[in-house]
């Protein structure tokens, strides 16, 4: 066997390690999944056709140290947010949610806290071309990885499932079409305050404050209040 | 990484005592659960190689099974259903793969991007691995994906993707040569 079959066999028997257990779907199930799925990839080829074609679908572009405010980071690939809660909300959030699931190669699983209702908080370290696209129904967070050459990597998992990582840049981010000066004030876990001020982008009604995690998120308040991203 | 036969035909089906399960209908919905449970993981595992989406690669094996379940008359009672779902799983991977990375393309000029999910957290260097069969050419990755997830032989690839053993033979050498080039390439980095 040579080195290569070697490599081709190891990284198959990571899929397969790392694959979901066997569904157990009834034929119907299977039927209601298709269905679901379909409407799925109809409404993606929507947005992208609409991308492409009219520009309907709106976008953030580069996320690039000196675009937002707050450093990207230099080597951490993980892809990260919490959820956090609006000025409105705050004083009703109670129940703290944790949740640990990374989402790329990357080992990120230190445990993070997501109040809720949400305004998002995104740490988007270590990636280069971070961009994001809505049509008011979903989002998708996109990233390019750094050194490689157009590898484009996109989720549209709800970004609380994703880990954040102490020391790392945390993004708050904001929609509101009249982009008033605004200003993200942050609760740690220790009970330490922070304020960082939003940064609206030119082209869409998305604004971002960033942060260093210093612990756990404990509350955000966003000044004037503002609805959270569309449709996280 | 195991090869599966699948003989399990209409009419075939039997309960636990070996009793006829029922009507015709009932009893090609049960070959199918079983010709599904057993398949369904290697399936989605053989996506999930081609096209390098998790999510994508359940929406394909859902579809393939789906088809084969519309189509069970037939393909129930092939030799081998599984090649059948296989082929239309490899076909179908790679033309999304190939038009995902087009769209990712023409969106990341406009700024944009595209949905490809990342949920399998698998090692770096078998996410290198992976990325360098996909780029292989279509035939050649199919190929890849074939011998070295499900475990099959030239004749038995082939027959999946309906080409000749011979040709199975070139594109796996041809593949071979590739990916010893870029990954050592990368190693040698």
């Amino acid at each position: 066997m040579t080195m290569l079959d070697t490599r081709l066999r190891e990284a198959m028997q990571e899929v397969d390690r790392h694959l979901p257990p066997p569904a157990r779907m009834s034929v119907e199930a299977i039927s209601r999944r298709i269905s679901r799925h379909r409407t799925f990839a109809r409404w993606s080829a929507v947005v992208s056709v609409a991308a492409v074609a009219t520009s309907v679908v709106v976008l953030i572009g580069a996320i690039r140290p000196n675009g937002y405010a707050g450093d990207l980071g230099p080597t951490t690939t993980a892809i990260t947010a919490a959820t956090v809660t609006t000025a409105e909300a705050a004083t009703t959030t109670t129940t703290p949610v944790r949740t640990t699931m990374a989402v790329d190669s990357y080992e990120s699983t230190t445990p993070m806290t997501v109040p809720s209702p949400p305004v998002s908080m995104y740490r988007l370290a270590g990636k280069v071309g971070v961009g994001w696209l809505t049509d008011g129904n979903r989002t998708l967070f996109c990233w390019e990885a750094d050194g490689t050459d157009g590898e484009v990597h996109c989720t549209d998992d709800r970004p609380e499932a994703l880990a954040v990582n102490v020391g790392d840049t945390i993004y708050v981010i904001v929609a509101s079409e009249e982009r008033p000066p605004a200003v993200v004030t942050v609760t740690w876990a220790d009970s330490t305050v922070e304020q960082q001020p939003v940064v609206w982008d030119d082209q869409v009604a998305l604004g971002v404050a960033s942060f260093t995690q210093r612990a756990d998120v404990a509350a955000a308040e966003v000044d004037p209040p503002m609805p959270p991203p569309p449709s996280w | 990484m195991r090869e599966v036969e699948i003989s399990e035909k209409p009419g075939r089906a039997r309960g636990p005592e070996g009793e006829d399960t029922g009507s015709p209908l009932v009893r090609a919905k049960s070959s199918f659960s079983a010709f599904y449970a057993a398949e369904h993981r290697q399936v989605v595992g053989l996506a999930y190689v081609l096209s390098g989406s998790s999510r994508m690669a359940e929406d394909l094996a859902q579809e393939a099974f789906l088809a084969a379940f519309r189509e069970w008359d037939r393909v129930g009672l092939m030799d081998r259903p599984g090649a059948w779902v296989r082929r239309v799983v490899a076909n179908r991977a790679v033309s999304w793969l190939r038009r995902s990375r087009s769209e990712m393309r023409a969106l990341l000029r406009l700024g944009g991007s595209h949905a490809v999910d990342i949920v399998v957290d698998l090692p770096e260097s078998a996410t290198h691995v992976l990325e360098a069969v996909r780029r292989l050419p279509s035939r050649q990755a199919q190929a890849i994906a074939l011998h070295y997830w499900d475990g099959l032989e030239a004749g038995e690839i082939a027959e999946v993707l309906g080409i000749s053993p011979v040709s199975v033979h070139t594109h796996l050498q041809r593949a071979r040569k590739t990916l010893a080039g870029r990954l050592g390439e990368e190693e040698g980095r």
